[in-house]
């Protein structure tokens, strides 16, 4: 099932995503203040996977429903030009993050929107150096804010 | 931002329709939602949108499996 993105928002928008904890939002505001003018928008919580059918009995609100919220939530993708850009952001990333990073990106690439590539970015504030050659092994980027 | 800022960012033309229904396609995933989508366009553009391509974005039909 194709990535549902929902509304886009201004990289200079500062309002709070849906499920963005406030410490990831501290995080993600100094990365937007360093490197938000670098993409032409921005979804947040952007459901991914097939989510959980409930059936067709069920009216069909309530299965759209169902199913969205079952859905897996990246925190954000960004676009511009060249391509996508999947951001999940972490305080303290431990590895954690990158089983939620490498899960969200194949989920997008099992049935993008389009053919553009999809770059993966960790944002956070440290990590423990013996993980940084394993994050680069999945081609993760990782950025200290 | 507004839907043709929106579409816009997909890459998708703002005036041609087909284009327009695959962008609202990765918008929403419900036909309400996509209705309003719909909606919204129309009232940016001052265009109607093409009665068959809004059935197929809102017909309820079957679930995406």
């Amino acid at each position: 099932m194709k990535p549902e993105l929902g509304r886009s928002q201004s990289p200079a928008w500062r309002g709070v995503p849906p499920h963005m904890a406030r410490r990831d939002l501290a995080l993600w505001y100094r990365f937007l203040d360093r490197h938000g003018s670098e993409y032409q928008a921005i979804f947040y919580d952007v459901a991914l996977g097939d989510g959980t059918d409930p059936g067709p009995d069920q009216l069909p609100e309530y299965r759209f429903g169902f199913i969205r919220l079952t859905r897996l939530r990246a925190d954000a993708i960004a676009v511009r030009p060249a391509g996508w850009t999947l951001f999940e952001v972490r305080p303290a990333a431990g590895a954690g993050a990158l089983g939620a990073i490498v899960t969200y990106r194949a989920l997008w690439e099992a049935d993008p929107p389009d053919k553009r590539p999809l770059e993966a970015i960790l944002i956070t504030d440290t990590i423990k150096p013996e993980l940084r050659p394993i994050y680069a092994g999945q081609d993760v980027r990782i950025l200290l804010v | 931002m507004g839907i043709l800022e929106d579409l816009a960012a997909l890459g998708k033309d703002v005036a041609d329709p087909a284009a327009v229904a695959d962008g609202i396609r990765l918008v929403a995933a419900d036909p309400a939602g996509r209705m309003k989508l719909i909606q919204e366009w129309e009232a940016a553009t001052g265009r109607p949108f093409p009665p068959a391509l809004t059935h197929d974005l809102t017909a309820p039909g079957p679930v995406p499996p």
